[in-house]
């Protein structure tokens, strides 16, 4: 009997804490607010424009892939390794024989201590750059990888 | 000594305390439960699969109708009003207002991107953000995976949601929604009196919190138990969850339109639906059509049934004007709005073959029910150019094959397209109806592969010391396979002696392979093929040397890819990443390479199949793709003709294309005549630059005859321009005449442009 009559004051006293606590989470939380056009700046015609024209196609290609790789270097050295791939890997996309894709993402394998893969990644862009500097690049990165796997 | 009354009653009080406990130990368990619902995930929402996301930048190899198609792909509505997701098309110019979109590496908010295009390609570029040097369109949705409910919703938070929604919400359903605790006595009380006066259940007179109720935690049983349940629950839910709160579930939960087999929910994938705009843009009338809607999804269809949907739309304007949500004016000009229809819907059920493949890639790492509930947002490498551009041409082929041969009634096809350096499958036909969502061919027709396994038999032979000038014997042979002799034969039946291999492999000569690979070894040749990516058994006999090996169109993709992508071999994938619902990464599946060939024997081999283009089985084609570009590939016919394969790629894209019938009749055509022509179609597409050559080290180039492969000159005739690894030049010179008019061959010619 004396438990039965604690349970019920257990659960009254429950329902009115509840009952005061959704009170208090009801009020106020009307949303009627003003309609707001997030879109407005988008409307404005008065904006300035990068404008490419008088370039050449390719040169424009090449301007791009410079972009992306100083954005890959930058990512990489904020050791953002997770960002600097997949930036690497679009580069790719972009330009499948570069050889400076291929470079960084050899580095940041190195970096993250898979040296196979990293191996792998410097013999590819060996495979598809004719370009002395990088190559050399690249071949530091592969024997610095070959021994990282010893 | 207790009297009968005074039992009777202690009886009746340990009843009521008994009844007390169950009922409040019943409350305790419904607030558990109806907390840990509305905590956690509320509803089952079907993974959707993207596209690729188009990247636009000046330079870009991309005609404006291209960039159009994708556009209203994607739902975009072509309209000057400067709303997101719209684009319009001034003179030689194409302006986009583009939607915000989560990707996997970040948001990319609204941006007017504004580009100029010549013939071939994009000259201008430019948006409103000035470091934009290049832009992501919002990737395509070409599939959902679903559970069997087919539910679907767009989640939206009730700032995004226009307070006109709000309003029209609470005018129709519920105008006490902000002063009720979870019930309205006077609306029960106005619907027991209805209920009577019918005898039976006629009106709910529900509040917005007891329909969210029902739809989240009950079922559509009406009945009053079922109505006190429902209303003690409402109770605890108001209780437990602020009003906001309530009404943001609300409106994700409710159910507003049938899309064929889809049950689109919430307001904020009806509006994409209706619209194909944002729930944020839509107006008043906008607003009151969707709530109009819900009285009766299917009834009020506006697609179906306009006039019908407009009374109704109207009606609920009516009701927000009464009570003083809106001025009659604004209600006047709601109430003349048209009803604002996206007029492009794009389908779900397009790409059925690729979204096979996505599925078997998913279910590695998921199961069917994460796929199907959780939200999942998963980023495929289909790009929607070329899976179009690869259906049209397969289904035209296959037709106008049809319509020319009667053998070929009912011809069927496949094909397959990779980006050979990232392993990115681009796009995947498996029917030549590409819409048809059955047998998928290019991933389950398992066929001989004939002549395409020749290039394996040709790089085991270079790896064993052969060279592309060594002289093979395209002489009669026979081979014992269990106790029956086997003769191979060459498709034109004659044979051709002692010839250069690179001839051999240009030609597609049979008995000239079938020796060469007895000779290397047949162990090595089925050894170079799990090299090259071939995963099932290759079974132990002379027949495999010309292709009596059964693999699908996929297969064939990744085998080719390693010789394609210098000697590196790397998994297929059509995934690139998955974000949850809310775009958080959880999964990514990057590039991998694994080495499979050395630079040089894949230089050689690679040379060979350029050969196959310019002067072997794949000439016919040639002429179509630039002349200082890399274009190689290999042709394939099964036994009897049943079957028409090419493999081929450029430096940037691999096709593989199948032919043939599914009862595996014989074909009126041949690799060349059936397949190329696809392939080369196909191939069309791509806008890749013809690139350095990289010649690797300890290679060079030689001029040799190409009857008996020994050293010639450039001027002799009959001299060709042949890769040889260090080592392993010809010694012997061969006669040179010189006539007046030499030709050059066709790699010195490509070569010298970039000399």
């Amino acid at each position: 009997m004396v438990f039965c009559i604690r349970l019920t004051t257990f659960i009254s006293l429950f329902s009115i804490i509840a009952l005061l606590a959704g009170c208090t989470s009801t009020s106020g939380s009307q949303s009627q607010e003003e309609e707001v056009d997030i879109y407005a700046s988008l409307k404005d015609d008065q904006v300035q424009y990068r404008d490419g024209r008088g370039q050449s196609a390719d040169v424009s290609d090449q301007q791009l892939v410079k972009q992306q790789v100083t954005e890959i270097r930058t990512l990489y050295f904020r050791r953002d390794y997770t960002a600097a791939q997949e930036k690497a890997e679009r580069l790719l996309r972009l330009e499948p024989n570069s050889g400076e894709g291929y470079y960084w993402l050899a580095r940041i394998h190195m970096d993250q201590a898979d040296y196979s893969q990293a191996y792998n990644m410097a013999t590819k862009g060996l495979a598809v750059t004719d370009n002395p500097n990088l190559i050399r690049e690249l071949e530091r990165v592969q024997s610095q990888a070959q021994m990282g796997n010893y | 000594m207790p009297t009968r009354t005074g039992r009777l009653t202690s009886l009746l009080l340990k009843l009521a305390l008994t009844a007390l406990v169950l009922a409040g130990a019943g409350i305790v368990w419904l607030d558990a439960w109806i907390v840990d619902t509305f905590n956690g995930r509320k509803w089952e929402l079907p993974a959707t699969v993207y596209a690729r996301p188009l990247e636009l930048y000046a330079g870009r190899a991309i005609s404006r109708d291209a960039v159009v198609r994708e556009l209203r792909a994607a739902g975009y509505q072509q309209d000057a009003s400067g709303k997101p997701g719209t684009y319009y098309q001034p003179e030689d110019r194409l302006v986009v207002f583009t939607r915000p979109f989560a990707f996997r590496d970040g948001e990319q908010g609204t941006r007017r991107l504004n580009l100029r295009f010549d013939q071939r390609r994009i000259v201008d570029f430019a948006t409103d953000n000035q470091d934009d040097y290049s832009l992501r369109l919002e990737p395509i949705a070409i599939g959902k995976i679903y559970s069997p409910k087919r539910e679907e919703r767009l989640l939206v938070t009730l700032e995004e949601t226009p307070a006109a929604l709000v309003n029209a919400l609470l005018a129709t359903e519920d105008r006490h929604f902000f002063e009720h605790h979870g019930i309205a006595l006077k609306s029960i009380a106005r619907a027991m009196i209805a209920n009577l006066r019918e005898g039976r259940i006629v009106e709910g007179g529900s509040t917005l919190t007891q329909q969210l109720v029902k739809n989240l935690f009950l079922n559509d049983q009406r009945s009053y138990s079922r109505k006190l349940l429902e209303a003690v629950m409402a109770v605890i839910l108001e209780l437990r969850v602020d009003k906001h709160t309530i009404l943001e579930a609300y409106i994700n939960e409710v159910y507003v339109a049938q899309d064929g087999r889809r049950a689109i929910h919430g307001f904020g994938l009806a509006s994409r639906y209706l619209f194909n705009r944002d729930l944020a843009s839509l107006s008043l009338a906008d607003c009151a059509l969707l709530v109009g809607m819900m009285k009766g999804p299917s009834y009020y269809n506006p697609l179906k049934h306009p006039d019908r949907a407009t009374r109704r739309r109207n009606l609920v304007i009516d009701l927000m004007a009464q009570q003083g949500m809106i001025t009659s004016e604004q209600a006047q000009t709601a109430r003349r709005a048209g009803l604002n229809l996206a007029r492009n819907r794009h389908d779900n059920a397009t790409y059925p073959a690729y979204l096979d493949l996505v599925r078997r890639q998913l279910r590695r790492d998921y199961s069917d029910k994460q796929l199907a509930s959780e939200g999942l947002r998963i980023f495929t490498n289909m790009d929607p150019q070329w899976q179009w551009h690869s259906q049209a041409m397969l289904a035209q082929h296959t037709k106008r094959l049809a319509d020319s041969y009667p053998a070929a009634e009912g011809l069927q096809g496949a094909a397959v397209v990779i980006d050979h350096a990232t392993g990115d499958v681009l796009a995947i036909v498996g029917d030549s109806n590409p819409r048809v969502a059955g047998f998928n061919r290019a991933l389950d027709a398992a066929r001989p592969i004939g002549s395409l396994v020749k290039p394996a038999v040709y790089l085991t032979a270079l790896e064993n010391g052969y060279t592309l000038g060594s002289l093979v014997d395209d002489s009669p042979i026979t081979v014992m396979i269990d106790q029956q002799q086997w003769q191979p034969q060459n498709f034109d039946r004659q044979y051709h002696g002692r010839i250069p291999a690179f001839q051999a492999l240009a030609n597609s000569y049979n008995v000239a392979t079938v020796n060469l690979g007895l000779t290397v070894g047949l162990d090595k040749v089925r050894d170079t093929l799990q090299r090259l990516g071939v995963e099932k058994s290759v079974p132990h006999l002379p027949s495999v040397l010309l292709g009596a090996v059964d693999l699908s169109p996929l297969e064939v993709a990744q085998m080719y890819s390693t010789i394609a992508a210098k000697g590196f071999y790397t998994p297929l994938k059509s995934i690139r990443g998955i974000t949850d619902h809310q775009g958080r990464a959880l999964k990514r599946y990057p590039l991998k390479l694994e080495s499979r060939l050395s630079i040089q024997h894949q230089h050689l081999l690679d040379f060979a199949l350029q050969n196959v283009m310019h002067q072997g089985t794949g000439r016919s084609v040639r002429h179509r793709f630039p002349q200082n570009s890399l274009v190689a590939g290999k042709t394939g016919t099964s036994s009897d003709q049943r079957d028409s394969w090419f493999a081929g790629y450029n430096n940037r894209q691999l096709a593989v294309v199948w032919l043939g019938q599914d009862d595996n009749r014989p074909l009126p055509v041949t690799g060349g005549t059936g397949a190329l022509p696809v392939w080369a179609d196909i191939m069309q597409q791509s806008r890749a630059k013809p690139g350095r050559r990289v010649i690797p080290d300890d290679v060079h180039y030689l001029w040799v005859d190409a009857d008996s492969g020994k050293l010639s000159g450039e001027r002799c005739d009959n001299a060709v321009y042949l890769p040889y690894i260090n080592g392993t030049e010809p010694q012997d010179l061969a006669q040179c005449t010189i006539s007046d008019n030499p030709i050059k061959h066709w790699f010195k010619k490509w070569f010298s442009v970039f000399d």
